[in-house]
């Protein structure tokens, strides 16, 4: 099985957390192929999860090259499923399914239109889905789109990068500086959204043809300063998880998805702050809580069908789960290994030498 | 001399999210060399993500911030040791040095040992007082700026040609290419940190810190030097690897015996692309958050500096190993809601039973 999503700066992408659920899935668990797109990032030395890893060029620089060198990839290392992890990654692989299913590579994702549903949530208008209220929103390409679009709302502001990063910003300056260094780093598009005062959830689920097989609930504890979020408590709630199954009967939603809740603090309406086509962050609290998506993916992806009898969004509320950064003690040969040949087979973890009491 | 048995660290320092503190990297440095029975955490909010770290921490106590009255700190510290006697504490954030230099002499009388430097030397270091502390010492240092209000940014930024370096009182730090984006930071960070906003010339070039240790004498006992490599947008290192160079060694050398600095300290350098000068930015007076790469590359410094806390000799380590890389990566934790609970409601939680 072949994994993106390798970065763990900042702003941990989910690719280390998926390879764990997929470790943890049975005995020996399946071999995983990491695939990075940068030699900087930090999860190629996380050499617990992956028992290789290839190094691709991103999907945001040539579309064409980069399915071509995932294939190649795939094809070298035998291969059979992709667990996409950023969005860009689901966008790329649902415009070439088709290609990727003849080189005999499964995923369990959407279809690109299905894909432009989900987008499609987003509306210059404030709208209801069912008990969901979708705030306003609006996208900037460019940085000197910004202050015009962003007259058009209310400050505070939410401004949400292309890869999740979220600032708020109170005037249209900020806006504009701040938006612009988003555009800047990652690319467009910025999405502009009213901000919503209230508590901080988000469901994990996944789903196949808008039926809803699995979801998780959690409440937001803490969040990075640009927005990541760094610990979550499972709870039981079952108003997010009916909204959860409205939305995604919606778009008729197939594969793994966030969506990101606020319920408004005054009101207690329930807001749609955020909708991503991949499993979250903290999947790992998902699988302890009794839902290892990843695995329930890959099962689907195998047989090619849903095992109905495993539908279940029962689950152990109260669990906390949090990250830690820790630094992994790695050589800078790897670095060379993975910058000269595009490959880094597992060895050993370096010794850590000279500790002294 | 005979190693003393030591029964408790306290780390402090929790925080373990995009900008980590310091705290879960050294503790992790002292579980590797076994130096203490029991290592417990002090923190200051029950979310910072540390306080879940069951693999380091046997429990974890709420303190209060350093912005509170240093009596308030030590009458919390005291009802901690009544239970669970503290013989080393190794604070790490900046922030609390100076409280920690004030109170060194009545913990001690606790039975709970610091290595920290005096109160006079922590103020010299600091953002403000720095150009005139490396004049002093003969360390390059770039252009600074001290800014008080807004309406004066203009007229500095006008002293020079962008990009231009804004940097909070007490951290964070943006680059400014315009003049639009230097108004932006500034009202950050003093929205975040207060006045004054440093503005300080761009120097083109690698980014080198050293993570030291003085002894009680000034000596110092180890240093280790890193050139990061993947930064992230805060300029934090996401990733580094260490590098032998004896000339930035030798300024660290001097400016702890000039400060007469005790304690962990970490500076950081860039190397001006070109020329190759080194140019001191900043001195934080703690272990810096990469401080697990030095124990890699051979160097356990908080190992050491719970030996010298202790009044232990400490002889000076041996160079480390260059070409050792850390890269920033994430751990996982799950534990019950009654683990937070307990810690949020009653300001205490215990990993361990024995704790």
């Amino acid at each position: 099985m072949a994994v993106t999503g390798l970065n763990v700066g900042d702003n941990p992408q989910p690719g280390l957390s998926v390879g764990r659920c997929l470790r943890a899935s049975g005995p020996g668990g399946p071999a995983l192929l990491g695939i990075t797109y940068d030699l900087q990032w930090t999860g190629v030395h996380h050499r617990e999860v992956f028992e290789t890893v290839h190094m691709v060029p991103p999907p945001w620089l040539d579309e064409e090259t980069f399915v071509e060198r995932l294939l190649g990839s795939c094809r070298e290392a035998g291969v059979r499923v992709i667990l996409p992890c950023l969005d860009a990654d689901v966008a790329v692989l649902a415009r070439h399914q088709a290609e990727v299913h003849r080189a005999g590579v499964r995923t369990f994702g959407p279809r690109r239109e299905r894909l432009e549903a989900l987008w499609g949530l987003w509306c210059p208008v404030q709208w209801e889905l069912g008990a969901v209220t979708i705030p306003r929103s609006a996208v900037a390409y460019a940085a000197y789109e910004i202050p015009e679009i962003a007259a058009a709302f209310a400050y505070p502001l939410l401004l949400r990068s292309a890869v999740g990063e979220i600032a708020t910003v109170s005037a249209a300056g900020d806006a504009r500086v701040v938006g612009g260094r988003f555009l800047q780093w990652w690319g467009g598009p910025l999405v502009l959204r009213e901000c919503v005062e209230g508590e901080d959830y988000q469901v994990g689920a996944l789903a196949h043809e808008g039926t809803l097989l699995a979801a998780v609930g959690v409440r937001v504890l803490t969040r990075g300063s640009n927005g990541s979020t760094w610990a979550v408590v499972t709870v039981a709630d079952a108003d997010l998880v009916a909204c959860t199954r409205v939305i995604l009967g919606h778009v008729r939603w197939t594969g793994p998805v966030l969506l990101e809740f606020v319920k408004e603090t005054w009101s207690r309406r329930v807001w749609l702050m955020g909708a991503s086509p991949r499993f979250p962050i903290w999947v790992g609290a998902a699988r302890a809580a009794g839902q290892n998506l990843p695995a329930m993916a890959v099962e689907a992806t195998l047989k090619g069908r849903v095992n109905r009898a495993r539908q279940s969004t029962a689950y152990e509320a109260g669990l906390v789960w949090a990250m830690t950064s820790r630094d992994e003690i790695s050589d800078v040969a790897v670095l060379a290994e993975l910058g000269n040949t595009g490959r880094l087979a597992r060895g050993e973890p370096l010794a850590v030498e000279g500790r002294r009491g | 001399m005979a190693r003393t048995r030591v029964g408790c660290i306290a780390v402090t320092g929790l925080e373990g999210m995009d900008n980590p503190s310091p705290g879960v990297a050294v503790a992790r440095s002292l579980r590797d060399a076994a130096v203490g029975g029991q290592i417990v955490g002090l923190t200051y909010n029950a979310l910072n993500t540390g306080v879940f770290a069951e693999d380091l921490f046997d429990a974890v106590w709420i303190v209060p911030a350093p912005s509170e009255p240093a009596e308030a700190l030590y009458g919390r510290l005291r009802e901690i040791a009544a239970t669970t006697p503290i013989d080393v504490l190794v604070p790490t954030l900046d922030t609390e040095i100076a409280v920690y230099a004030r109170l060194r002499r009545r913990l001690e009388a606790l039975g709970i040992r610091t290595l920290v430097p005096s109160e006079e030397g922590v103020k010299k270091r600091n953002k403000i007082a720095l150009p005139l502390l490396c004049r002093q010492a003969g360390v390059d240092y770039p252009e600074t700026f001290v800014v008080t209000a807004s309406k004066h940014l203009d007229h500095y930024l006008g002293e020079g040609s962008f990009p231009w370096v804004l940097k909070g009182s007490v951290a964070d730090a943006h680059v400014a290419h315009s003049g639009e984006e230097a108004h932006a930071f500034f009202a950050r960070l003093a929205d975040t940190w207060g006045l004054p906003v440093l503005l300080q010339r761009f120097v083109e070039g690698d980014e080198c810190d050293v993570a030291g240790l003085a002894s009680p004498d000034s000596e110092l006992v180890g240093a280790v030097a890193m050139r990061k490599m993947a930064i992230t947008p805060k300029g934090k290192a996401a990733s580094g690897v260490t590098i032998q160079d004896d000339e930035l060694i030798g300024l660290v050398e001097r400016i702890v015996r000039h400060l007469r600095w005790v304690g962990p300290l970490e500076v950081e350098f860039i190397k001006e692309r070109g020329t190759g000068r080194h140019y001191l930015f900043e001195i934080n007076a703690r272990f810096p958050a990469w401080i697990y790469l030095a124990t890699g590359a051979g160097q356990n410094l908080p190992a050491a500096a719970v030996r010298l806390a202790m009044g232990e000799q400490v002889a000076k380590y041996e160079p480390y190993r260059p070409g050792v890389l850390f890269a920033r990566n994430m751990r996982e934790h799950l534990c019950s809601i009654a683990h937070f609970g307990q810690l949020a409601a009653i300001g205490e939680t215990h990993f361990h039973v024995n704790a």
